[in-house]
């Protein structure tokens, strides 16, 4: 029983007529009707702004644009219809406003249309549903909540058709799709909801990951469902058999709701760490190099994996600092996405070419990112090891592009040596131990005075030119007499003359016995004095007047006697 | 705890034993790969007022475990000073070096400039002034044995002029030695990426360049918490007085 209810016929100017229809007045609750603005005469559709119906109604699918061109008796009549399913959200009596609208530039409107809702009798309620199920009602900023639409369906109901399934936008969520279903399939077991049996499909699984937004809602998603309809008993009829049944099953529309959901934020505890990038989860992060050493100018990837479950996509890897000597050229981002598996996990790696420019054992800094750990509630931090890489000049251009000597060439790649395990002396920083030195500086200092001391206490001469010939005085004087010659009278006062000269350092060449006297007067013993002036007598005598012969041979020794006397009491 | 422990000690005795005590305990930290505590340790004896090579030599090897070149180039530097000839020290200060970012290519000196250095860097102001004095007095006995008699007079002509120039010279390096060591204040840069400003304030002053770890700087003045250094290429600039440790 269609009931048909011609709302509105409207006439505009010649040939445009406006109709504003709904193919039923009188439905049950959950159920829909169809609103339809149909036009004749134009070639426009018209335009229909569908907030005026208000609060009241909710539009489930629409508008949908269908022509018809007719040929009667030679003219033709074309008809363009727009069309919504509709959905009232009252019971009772609801009333569709009178609906403005514009055609060609020109404005119609039409009546009001009351729809009567029957509150349904039958249970068809609780025989299909659709619930939002989500693991966590309250989580951090980039924490997983996971999402699932189930259809639940009694079992003695059965599903003729389900439109198709869309999912609704998430505001304020990063959305990752883990499950979309190509069909409508069951689960082999059947779950219990409040007592009863149900089976249940899923309709679709996503991964929400909330971020900073005013407000956190899993909308309600509303789907139709065809529901097939018991028929009632037909008396036997040869030729509607019941075996047809299965063919021409009658179905019945219903929507199913889901109820929205509000999701509450928590807080991070405090403090953050410095390098937080909103990395929420649990994470390994591991860098390596292709190489360990390279040339200069020869390229090299350098990756960077982060391996977790977490928000991945969501967050940057905190600046690597690569050294000056590198030409880095932008990563190539790469998601392996684990599947079989509810929470989002992955590697998330970043390939990085660089380039050396010049030699040196060069370092890739440790990357570091503190990330929080919702499964313990607390911050964590994931880091990488630093990767050294020994940069080997280019042979070709050594000299020239490289800073470096042919030794620290060497000491590329070179590590360093083990520290000393022995013992050690210390000292009092900023106090050399000197007094070694000290010590040697006043000896030194004391030797080189000692001699002007002895000297000056003593009488001893110093080893000076003079002092060393008034030494050699005697030795030299001995030396002569005991050469001997044919002139020995001569020889002997010569020598002895010659002695007291050096000696005494005398400057006169002229001695004589009289000057002789008053020299050694006092000095010497007066007995050896008078020996001394006897000796010189008798060497002068025997020198410039014969005689004393009888002194000759004796002349010699006594001399050499007397001088090495005069040496002991001289001194 | 272990700050405690150390000042424990400190309280209890008061001598170089403690000293001792503590650089085996750091050697231990060292091979167990403890090089927070090696250093820890290993400073603590320094701010004892202690100073030894072989202390600076092995806290040299732990900032370089640490990834700290700038701190592992001013102990070897240390090391070096106190230690002029140990290889094991040249070496790593030489690794050390080889590692560093900034890197200053000075003019080769004219050669006798360069024997002179090496010859003065070759030993310690201590040992010079030991070798000094020591030459002194043997020539002071030489003299000594000549004025007495002792030793025959060709001495006086040959070894005496000899062994004068000799102590003259030799406390003639002593002395650039010791100017050299009390007139300059340098310093090691110890941290990365040091901004070096046009005045001792961040304020309006323009950045004129960056140093990095383990560059040689000389300190020309300081500030309250800035000082002014001077680079071996001839840049002059303020850099916080924390990013770069003293040598003398």
């Amino acid at each position: 029983m269609r009931l048909r209810g011609v709302v509105l016929l409207f006439s505009l100017l010649s040939a445009q007529t406006v109709q504003i229809t709904v193919d039923r007045n009188i439905i049950e609750e959950g159920g829909y009707f169809t609103l339809a603005v149909e036009v004749n005469g134009s070639d426009d559709f018209p335009k229909v702004d569908m907030r005026q119906l208000g609060d009241d109604f909710e539009i489930i699918s629409g508008p949908s644009e269908q022509t018809n061109i007719q040929w009667i008796n030679g003219s033709m009549n074309s008809s363009k219809t727009l069309s919504w399913k509709i959905a009232p959200l009252k019971t009772g009596n609801v009333k569709i406003p009178s609906i403005t609208g514009l055609i060609g530039g020109r404005k119609f409107q039409g009546k009001q249309i009351s729809i009567q809702v029957k509150k349904s009798i039958s249970s068809t309620d609780n025989s299909v549903f659709i619930i939002a199920e989500i693991n966590k009602q309250s989580v951090f900023l980039g924490e997983q909540i996971t999402l699932k639409y189930k259809l639940y369906k009694s079992i003695n109901v059965d599903i003729a058709s389900i439109d198709q399934f869309k999912m609704p936008a998430f505001p304020g969520f990063w959305v990752e799709d883990i499950f979309t279903p190509q069909n409508l399939q069951y689960q082999a077991k059947n779950e219990i909801y409040k007592g009863v049996h149900y089976q249940v499909a899923n309709l679709g699984q996503r991964a929400l990951f909330p971020i900073p937004s005013n407000n956190y809602l899993i909308p309600s998603v509303k789907i139709k469902v065809q529901l097939k309809t018991k028929k009632r008993k037909r008396r036997k009829d040869p030729f509607f058999d019941p075996f047809f049944d299965s063919f021409f099953t009658e179905t019945k529309a219903i929507i199913v709701k889901s109820k929205e959901k509000n999701i509450s934020i928590k807080s991070f505890p405090e403090p953050r760490p410095f390098d937080f990038t909103g990395a929420v989860g649990d994470f390994t992060i591991k860098s390596s190099t292709d190489r360990e050493s390279t040339k200069v100018n020869e390229g090299f990837t350098f990756t960077v994996s982060l391996k977790g479950t977490g928000n991945l996509s969501l967050f940057t890897l905190p600046s690597i600092n690569f050294p000056d000597g590198f030409e880095v050229f932008p990563p190539i981002e790469k998601f392996e996405k684990e599947t079989f598996r509810d929470d989002l996990t992955g590697i998330q790696s970043w390939e990085y070419i660089l380039i050396p420019r010049s030699a040196g054992n060069l370092k890739i800094p440790k990357i570091e990112m503190s990330f929080f750990n919702p499964e313990n509630n607390s911050w964590e931090q994931a880091k990488t090891k630093p990767i050294k890489i020994v940069i080997k000049p280019d042979e070709s251009k050594a000299s020239l592009s490289s800073g470096f000597t042919k030794r620290e060439v060497e000491l590329i790649g070179q590590d360093i040596r083990f520290i000393h395990t022995g013992s050690t002396t210390f000292i009092l920083a900023g106090k050399g131990n000197s007094k070694i030195a000290i010590i040697l500086y006043i000896c030194s200092i004391f030797i080189f005075c000692s001699p002007l001391v002895i000297s000056r206490f003593t009488g001893y001469r110093l080893n000076t030119e003079e002092g060393r010939k008034i030494r050699r005085a005697l030795r030299i004087g001995l030396k002569e007499l005991n050469k001997g010659c044919d002139t020995p009278f001569e020889t002997a006062s010569r020598v002895f003359y010659n002695y007291l000269k050096t000696k005494l350092s005398l400057p006169s060449h002229n001695l004589d016995p009289s000057i002789i006297e008053t020299l050694l007067k006092g000095k010497v013993d007066s007995n050896l004095l008078n020996e001394i002036l006897s000796i010189l007598i008798i060497c002068d005598a025997g020198r410039f007047a014969p005689g004393g012969m009888e002194h000759e041979a004796t002349l010699i020794d006594d001399m050499s006697r007397i001088i090495k006397k005069v040496d002991q009491e001289l001194i | 705890m272990r700050n405690i422990c150390i000042f424990l000690i400190l309280l209890s005795s008061g001598s170089s034993e403690i000293s001792d005590d503590l650089f085996y305990e750091g050697n231990t930290s060292m091979v167990q790969e403890r090089y927070d505590d090696a250093i820890q340790t290993y400073e603590s004896i320094l701010s004892l007022g202690y100073e030894s090579g072989e202390l600076y030599y092995n806290l040299g090897n732990a900032y370089y475990r640490k990834d700290y070149l700038g701190q592992a180039i001013w102990a070897y530097s240390k090391a070096k000073d106190l230690l002029p000839r140990d290889i094991n020290v040249k070496h790593n200060l030489e690794v050390s070096i080889a590692e560093r970012i900034d890197r200053i290519d000075m003019p080769k000196p004219f050669f006798i400039l360069k024997i002179y250095r090496g010859i003065k860097s070759k030993y310690n102001l201590q040992e010079w002034i030991l070798f000094g004095s020591t030459i002194l007095l043997v020539q002071a006995i030489l003299i000594f044995g000549i004025q007495v008699g002792w030793l025959n007079r060709n001495f006086n002509q040959l070894f005496v002029p000899m062994l004068t120039s000799v102590v003259i010279s030799i406390h003639g390096i002593t002395m650039d030695k010791y100017l050299e060591n009390n007139r300059k204040h340098t310093g090691i840069v110890i941290a990365n990426d040091i901004n070096a400003y046009s005045g001792p304030y961040f304020g309006d002053n323009t950045i004129l360049f960056q140093i990095n770890e383990g560059s040689n700087v000389d300190i020309q003045q300081s500030q309250k918490d800035w000082v002014e250094v001077l680079l071996i290429d001839g840049k002059k600039g303020w850099v916080p007085s924390e990013s770069v440790r003293k040598l003398k």
